[in-house]
């Protein structure tokens, strides 16, 4: 069977199969690119992620020590603003403290030179990691889950020119929408800020807390560059990103206990 | 087994794991210079035995993109750049072949005049890097990036496959 296959490709040239298979290229890179639905390959899978794995495993001997001083380092942060917390905000409704969870996990792949930047974590759906929550450090966002198997998950990070996340600018609270142009990993622009605001250079950017992704205020960066766009009448803002997005490890996932409530609210609400 | 197949063998796993645990990794860029990229595995093709049925190289070529592809995370960018340059192969060879045909087993440094290879190589390596990044960025929108991502990344892996191919001086 597979001899006759053969004798009849060699028969007929390589030339079809050459075709054949560009084909089958075009058709994996158009349905991979929009719909991320064929994800059964990427590095989520099985295969690759716990080959990853156990490479990291490897390689994270060798860092050990250092990742040791830069735990316990975010262990004191903690406790203090916990304590801090803890005085000043006792009238806080104790249902938005309790809204986000954070699950820890660790980075097993990662890129940061394509135009469609993922990360491979190593936690999934059996802790709990579902499609569309965001993932941080302690320093800034990193970006949004798309897909999730039982052991590992994928992330969008803000270096896909895929990925929209909206941000705030802390001093002036206007919102704005942060996407990659595809060029320097360290720099996001933000659109849709109009030119009456008084944007200064080191304007700290937060997240808006608008959507069902991150908390309110966690930080995203600072104003790096900004000039008008006589085109669109708003400015155009270079973020410098306040994760090295190149060198992240260790990453939290946002889980937000009444995600499911907001978006049954909004869908009920939409329908009315 | 036939030493032929087994010194490809190794090769093919060897250079596929390089290529997708340390040279993936390797990140040479700075700011908005992010043209250095290194692409050493179609070095695999480049070396397969003249002898070797052209089908056959087509199967092989589209097996290695599918396994960088996975470890890349960009299913079928790298296997139409490969499976491209391997059909151009033999247009290639035929374009650049010696007076008095080839009477060496495979090209590689081992046996072929160095010029001629460096030739070779950079015909190939420049085949496969244009498609490449054209098949990434999927847009004319990004000519400029597609222009100089395959000019650095051409010097860089074209220089880092010599060097190889200088140490390794294989027969086969």
């Amino acid at each position: 069977m597979i001899q006759n296959f053969l004798s009849i490709i060699i028969k007929y040239g390589s030339t079809f199969l050459f075709v054949l298979m560009e084909l089958v290229c075009f058709y994996l890179i158009i349905s991979y690119n929009q719909t991320q639905t064929e994800i059964w390959a990427n590095s989520s899978n099985i295969i690759s992620g716990s080959f990853y794995e156990k490479y990291n495993n490897l390689r994270s001997f060798v860092n050990l020590r250092e990742e040791n001083n830069v735990l316990a380092l975010e262990n004191a942060r903690l406790m203090r603003e916990l304590a801090s917390v803890r005085f000043e905000e006792q009238e806080v409704d104790s249902t938005i403290a309790a809204q986000f969870q954070f699950i820890p996990a660790l980075v097993i792949n990662n890129s940061i030179n394509t135009l469609n930047n993922r990360i491979t974590l190593n936690k999934g759906l059996n802790d709990g990691i579902k499609k569309g929550m965001g993932v941080i450090t302690q320093e800034g966002i990193v970006g949004i889950v798309v897909y999730a198997s039982d052991h590992f998950s994928t992330v969008n990070s803000l270096l896909n020119v895929q990925t929209k996340v909206s941000g705030l600018i802390k001093r002036t609270k206007t919102l704005g929408d942060l996407s990659w142009r595809g060029r320097n990993p360290e720099i996001v622009s933000m659109n849709s800020v109009p030119q009456y605001i008084s944007v200064e250079l080191g304007d700290s950017i937060i997240t808006s807390g608008y959507s069902t992704m991150f908390p309110k205020g966690h930080p995203v960066g600072v104003v790096g560059n900004f000039k008008e766009n006589p085109r669109t009448g708003y400015f155009d803002i270079d973020v410098q990103l306040a994760v090295d997005l190149a060198s992240i490890t260790q990453v939290y996932v946002i889980t937000n206990t009444v995600y499911d409530e907001i978006e049954q609210f909004e869908k009920e609400s939409l329908d009315e | 087994m036939n030493s032929v197949v087994l010194v490809n063998l190794i090769r093919f796993i060897v250079i596929i794991l390089l290529q997708v645990l340390i040279f993936k990794g390797i990140n040479l860029n700075s700011g908005n210079f992010q043209y250095f990229h290194i692409l050493f595995y179609p070095i695999l093709i480049i070396l397969l035995p003249f002898s070797l049925a052209k089908p056959y190289q087509l199967l092989i070529a589209f097996a290695l993109g599918l396994i960088v592809d996975i470890f890349y995370d960009s299913l079928g960018v790298h296997t139409s750049a490969i499976v491209f340059m391997t059909y151009c192969r033999s247009f290639v060879l035929k374009f650049i072949e010696p007076r008095g045909g080839y009477n060496i087993e495979s090209p590689g440094l081992g046996n072929a005049e160095f010029p001629w290879f460096v030739g070779y190589l950079a015909i190939m390596m420049g085949l496969f890097l244009v498609f490449y990044f054209s098949m990434e960025a999927f847009s004319a929108v990004y000519f400029w990036r597609i222009f100089l991502n395959t000019l650095f990344s051409f010097v860089l892996s074209v220089g880092l496959i010599i060097i190889y191919q200088l140490i390794f001086r294989t027969k086969l």
